[in-house]
């Protein structure tokens, strides 16, 4: 009997020191992680959460949720995280626009998952080639050129804004609700100028509707190496989206580093990167410190930039 | 014409696949469910099924898809004829007339047309996808901002000549409905309006919830006060097939609304829900008694439902020609080809033969699966107009919550949903049709979208509205229109007066 019971509590006392063992070292996740997209289903930040979260649950064996939460540009799903538990299971697939000065500090960056590049797409019947030569044009008709944007301070907005501010030319603004409307007007000859994605203007290039002068990286992008960047004749333009996943803020250092590596090496999976391509990307692995130090320097850049548009109201 | 033939064969060889037409299938029943599902639309069930889509091949994905939604437009009459509920917001002026029938044990009849009408118009819009895609994806890419101006302007005035009751009410419902329109964040300056500092308003007022909270809920609480009304319902529910007369009444309505909603599916904004207002609207006006309408007029079920099957299934055009989606569904099957790899695009059409005619051919096997799925049935949901209300009523109010809630996963939009069923108690009560306050609704930002962007581009120039021809002729059409509504009631007032 005695004998017995000292098995059992041997047993017991492995248990709990095992159990101990794994309270240690924090065992993440032992439940579905939910992922949370502020937009609505189908567009890239959705595409790419899918691609993500099938990676991490089949690295950890966990179920990865992802839920759209549309709304006010993706702020109001990024509000949502930024009020959730830190404990690393509510997570959000954001893109630029849904983290503004009002919500980062609440939200603690994990992973830059792509900061792909827009391009500058013109009709084919504007007389130009280069980005010089339209820069030129645009000099001789000042606010003669439409451009179009998929919404006032867009991605697609900003960048069009930062290119008259450097190149001290000026368009009018025609901003769409969304990029597709853009890009109809666009093809049809309604607008003349668009910065977009490459997904929404390539297939319409290889149709003979648009031209694309440039791209808005710093430098050439290596998907897309026979474009040149617009920087090359604007000096200092630099207009990138990014994609990238945040938890709330407080989430232990620990989760936060898991979660980073496992995206890290979702991200660098070649079927992954595969598909990232065709959404005209490519991964852009890094630290959760990394992508902190992007977003500070990429809000500022854009708040500054639409202080400077307001101001000239 | 032996290219559209070796094209159609390609197709064939793929949708007719077995695999491809079990998937068919499987889509268009679903879609039929929620279509019947008052609040569940094919926006919500499509984007819970992307995910799954993305294991499917690109072809049997898209199927799939397509299934559903058009598979909707036909569900959502029946919800629409036998509980005066929307099931699909493209269903609403079904209610008009379809309920109508039902009210006089004319229900099976109701059903039978709309399915006959959707089937016909499916026909036809996948012959008019199949011959005339490229042709018609150019004529939309013709209308500018003044043009699209044109057409809501017209479709406004249109709104008038749905109400049955009197003009003043109308013209207050619409212009309401312009107001609630207004709700949200502004396209061209980025200011909010009417958003109280909320921000869940800040993209405005969702038409699901809106229609849901007006037509359902409303629907219920006054049922709740008239139960004896509902029992003489349940007793005639008279035959299922539609009489020699109700055909030979039908015929023209279903073949203007099939062309309508035709042209209108290729336009972005509107598609089947414009197209079927607009159907509804072109038969009142024409019919030699338009008092019948409203009250029971089979033109007035066949001619919409007809032109929102056309609309849903023309809406492809723009996304398989030009890769550019027309409507929100149209926006999640570009995302359902960018899961896959696929990059929507002109492309398409060369580059994935066997995808674009595989979806054309799949449309048309799955209209015939669906008129064989819904004729039979129309015995089994008439059924249920005999469940009692105490149990219908509860489902149906739990259906709707549901629905709303799936759209953005968001419970505030819920409180919306009451604040409108309320509201919508209150017109029935005051005798106001809530029609006109839809449209207005759904038409209101879009006319001011288009209007602002033609004059942003003109510089301010007013006059570019009708120096082009085509948005000259439409606001000239729009014009005599409303003349034709006004002028009679202010002549039979003044006869009025002038009797006392």
């Amino acid at each position: 009997m005695l004998k017995r019971t000292a098995v059992v509590f041997g047993a017991l006392l492995m248990l709990t020191a095992s159990n101990a063992v794994a309270w240690s070292q924090t065992k993440y996740p032992e439940h579905p992680i939910k992922m949370i997209v502020p937009f609505p289903p189908g567009g890239g930040a959705d595409v790419l959460a899918r691609m993500v979260g099938q990676k991490l649950n089949e690295r950890w064996g966990q179920p990865v949720v992802v839920e759209n939460k549309p709304g006010n540009a993706g702020i109001i799903g990024a509000n949502e995280v930024g009020r959730s538990k830190p404990d690393g299971y509510t997570l959000l697939m954001a893109a630029s626009g849904a983290v503004v000065a009002n919500n980062i500090d609440r939200l603690a960056p994990v992973a830059l998952v792509t900061t792909p590049p827009y391009m500058l797409a013109v009709h084919e019947s504007l007389p130009v080639k280069t980005v010089a030569e339209f820069v030129e044009y645009l000099k001789k008709n000042p606010k003669a050129v439409n451009f179009a944007s998929s919404g006032v301070g867009s991605a697609s907005h900003l960048a069009a804004e930062l290119f008259m501010g450097l190149s001290k030319t000026q368009m009018t603004h025609v901003p769409y609700k969304g990029i597709g409307q853009g890009v109809n007007d666009l093809i049809s000859n309604k607008v003349s100028v668009m910065f977009g994605p490459p997904q929404a203007l390539l297939p319409q290039v290889a149709a003979g509707r648009i031209k694309i002068l440039g791209v808005t990286s710093k430098e050439r992008y290596p998907l897309f190496a026979e474009i040149p960047p617009v920087a090359e004749s604007v000096p200092g333009f630099e207009a990138v989206g990014w994609y990238g996943i945040l938890a709330t803020a407080g989430t232990p250092d620990d989760i936060v580093k898991q979660l980073s590596d496992a995206t890290n090496a979702a991200i660098q999976d070649p079927t992954v990167k595969e598909r990232m391509n065709a959404l005209g990307a490519t991964p852009r692995p890094g630290t959760p410190a990394d992508f902190r130090a992007f977003l500070k320097q990429d809000t500022a850049k854009w708040a500054e930039l639409l202080s400077k548009v307001e101001a000239t109201k | 014409m032996s290219a559209l033939f070796d094209a159609i064969a390609t197709g064939a060889h793929t949708a007719l696949s077995p695999t491809n037409l079990i998937y068919c299938f499987g889509g268009v029943t679903l879609g039929t469910l929620i279509g019947i599902l008052p609040g569940l639309g094919p926006i919500a069930t499509i984007s819970m099924l992307l995910p799954v889509t993305f294991y499917l091949p690109p072809e049997t994905a898209l199927i799939t898809l397509a299934g559903i939604y058009y598979g909707a437009q036909y569900g959502g009459s029946t919800t629409a004829v036998l509980v005066n509920m929307p099931g699909e917001s493209s269903s609403v002026v079904t209610c008009l007339d379809g309920y109508a029938m039902a009210r006089q044990g004319k229900a099976g009849p109701a059903l039978s047309i709309a399915a006959i009408a959707s089937f016909f118009a499916g026909c036809v819009a996948t012959l008019v996808i199949a011959s005339f895609a490229p042709v018609l994806a150019n004529f939309a890419l013709e209308f500018g901002p003044a043009e699209y101006f044109a057409l809501m302007l017209l479709g406004l005035v249109a709104a008038v000549v749905l109400a049955s009751g009197s003009l003043v009410n109308a013209f207050a419902m619409i212009f309401l409905g312009l107001l609630f329109g207004t709700v949200g964040t502004d396209l061209n300056t980025g200011v909010e309006r009417f958003t109280f500092g909320i921000p869940k308003l800040v993209d405005g007022v969702d038409f699901v919830t809106m229609s849901m909270g007006i037509f359902a809920i409303s629907e219920i609480v006054v049922n709740l006060e008239s139960v004896q009304e509902r029992t003489i319902l349940k007793e005639k529910i008279g035959r299922l097939l539609p009489s020699a007369e109700d055909f030979k009444r039908s015929i023209w309505p279903i073949v203007r609304g099939t062309g309508l909603g035709s042209m209108l599916g290729i336009l972005p904004g509107g598609g089947a829900v414009l197209s079927s207002f607009a159907s509804y609207a072109v038969e009142k006006r024409i019919a030699k008694e338009p008092g019948r309408f409203g009250k029971g007029a089979i033109e007035g079920v066949a001619g919409p439902e007809a032109a929102n099957n056309a609309g849903a299934q023309t809406s492809f055009i723009p996304l398989l020609t030009l890769g550019i989606p027309s409507n929100p569904v149209m926006a999640l099957m570009i995302g359902a080809m960018m899961i896959q790899g696929i990059t929507p695009g002109p492309q398409i059409m060369t580059a994935k033969p066997d995808l674009f005619w595989g979806v054309i051919v799949s449309m048309w096997a799955g209209n015939l699966m669906l008129v064989i799925l819904n004729l039979p049935m129309i015995g089994i949901w008439i059924q249920l107009l005999k469940v009692p209300y105490r149990l219908l009523y509860p489902t149906i109010l739990l259906l709707c919550v549901i629905g709303v809630y799936s759209v953005n996963n968001a419970t505030f939009d819920l409180v919306i949903l009451s604040v409108f069923g309320v509201m919508g108690y209150v017109f029935v009560k005051i005798g106001c049709e809530p029609a006109p306050l839809l449209l207005g609704f759904i038409l209101g930002p879009l006319l001011e979208e288009y209007f602002r962007r033609a004059l942003i581009m003109s510089h301010g120039d007013l006059s570019v509205f009708v120096r082009n021809p085509i948005s000259g002729t439409i606001i000239a059409m729009a014009a005599v229109l409303l003349l034709i509504v006004v002028l009679p009631s202010i002549r039979k007032k003044r006869e009025e007066a002038f009797q006392e």
